[in-house]
């Protein structure tokens, strides 16, 4: 976020699970019940959070 | 807490330590953003009390990811709409359940965005539909309630919002049983079309409430050390996945096992639903089987993962 110039960057390790937010293992949780239904795929690329490295 | 053995108490337990978790966090990022987004101390510390103080609708928790994800994304108008929607007070069920349109627009498109990975898969249910898909569901619950309560009280500790969509009824269309999301603390969403039968919808509820348990789990950190870019087969789903989601389909398949082993010990079944239950209770076992080798063979656990698959091991182990 900026403002005159400023961003403001959060702290990682002070947010609420955010290592299981990133990418690939944020989200979706779609899985079929035992085969009882069709083919399915859904692989969810993710959110993108920006630059985070060093900040998990 | 890491127990197979479900309970209301524990549901509760994990709730209160999520909505403390979201307020700490909330309270700082207010205070290293809140000048900007113009939430003054006093009106932070009213929010926090709020979330700390009862059940809290999916939506605070979505909001509070959203508006992390806006501050990231430099987008300061976005970041003011999603405060607006942290102050409002929104109304809190107890495993209610509704349409995935039957709600304001804001909340609907969070849900899809966040439980989908195509927003189209899902559409809005039809009146009948989802008249026969809310007497399902509650009687899956009744079966619950008489068959295995201590899992029926869980759920129900776990769950604000039960969120029912229709997927595709072309057989050959990608679909979906039912989805659960981090950001989504308190919120399933599950496919009118997915089951036919209650057994099999109190199968969806054992699974999907299943993933809100790992997560409440994983509120101090994650199952796996495995990065996201590791894919593994996994036993519920024809694409690769994270071993983070290999690790959760393995677990709530020993989840299903122990619903339908429990049920069909209760004599509540009929004997059509015993037929189904045996059947059930063969395949989850080859599905945890699978997974579980998968993990053993590549997953790198933590301490809150390794706890958690061992006891669905030794339950799976018991249950042999």
């Amino acid at each position: 976020m900026k403002r005159d110039n400023a961003t403001v960057k959060l702290d990682w390790t002070r947010l609420l699970g955010f290592e299981q937010v990133v990418e690939h293992r944020e989200a979706m949780r779609m899985e079929r019940i035992g085969g009882k239904v069709g083919d399915k795929v859904g692989q969810k690329t993710g959110v993108k959070i920006g630059q985070k490295e060093g900040r998990k | 807490m890491m127990t197979f053995e479900p309970s209301a108490e524990r549901g509760w337990a994990l709730d209160r330590r999520m909505r403390e978790r979201l307020a700490q966090s909330l309270g700082y990022v207010f205070e290293a953003a809140g000048d900007l987004l113009a939430v003054a101390p006093g009106e932070a510390e009213r929010i926090a009390a709020a979330i700390r103080a009862k059940p809290q609708s999916p939506h605070r928790f979505g909001a509070y990811y959203d508006l992390v994800l806006a501050i990231e994304a430099g987008d300061t108008g976005r970041a003011l709409q999603l405060c607006d929607q942290l102050r409002a007070d929104l109304e809190c069920g107890a495993a209610s359940l509704a349409g995935i349109d039957d709600r304001p627009e804001w909340q609907a498109e969070r849900y899809r965005r966040m439980f989908l990975s195509d927003v189209g898969m899902a559409e809005q249910p039809g009146p009948d539909l989802l008249a026969e898909y809310a007497e399902r569901v509650a009687a899956a619950f009744r079966l619950l309630d008489a068959g295995y309560p201590e899992l029926a009280g869980e759920i129900r500790a776990l769950l604000r919002e039960i969120v029912v969509a229709a997927g595709p009824e072309d057989p050959r269309a990608l679909t979906f049983d039912g989805a659960s999301c981090y950001m989504l603390w308190g919120a399933v969403l599950l496919n009118a079309r997915g089951q036919t039968n209650v057994l099999d919808t109190a199968q969806a509820l054992a699974h999907e409430s299943g993933h809100n348990l790992l997560f409440g789990f994983c509120a101090d950190g994650p199952l796996v050390e495995n990065a996201d870019e590791e894919l593994f087969a996994s036993p519920l789903r024809k694409d690769l996945r994270p071993m983070d989601g290999v690790v959760h389909a393995t677990y709530v398949v020993a989840r299903m096992h122990q619903a339908v082993s429990r049920l069909l010990e209760s004599g509540l079944l009929d004997g059509e639903q015993q037929a189904a239950a045996r059947k059930d209770l063969a395949l989850h076992r080859a599905n945890f089987d699978a997974g579980d080798g998968v993990v053993r063979e590549g997953g790198r656990l933590t301490r809150t993962g390794a706890e958690a698959l061992d006891a669905a091991r030794r339950y799976m182990a018991a249950a042999a």
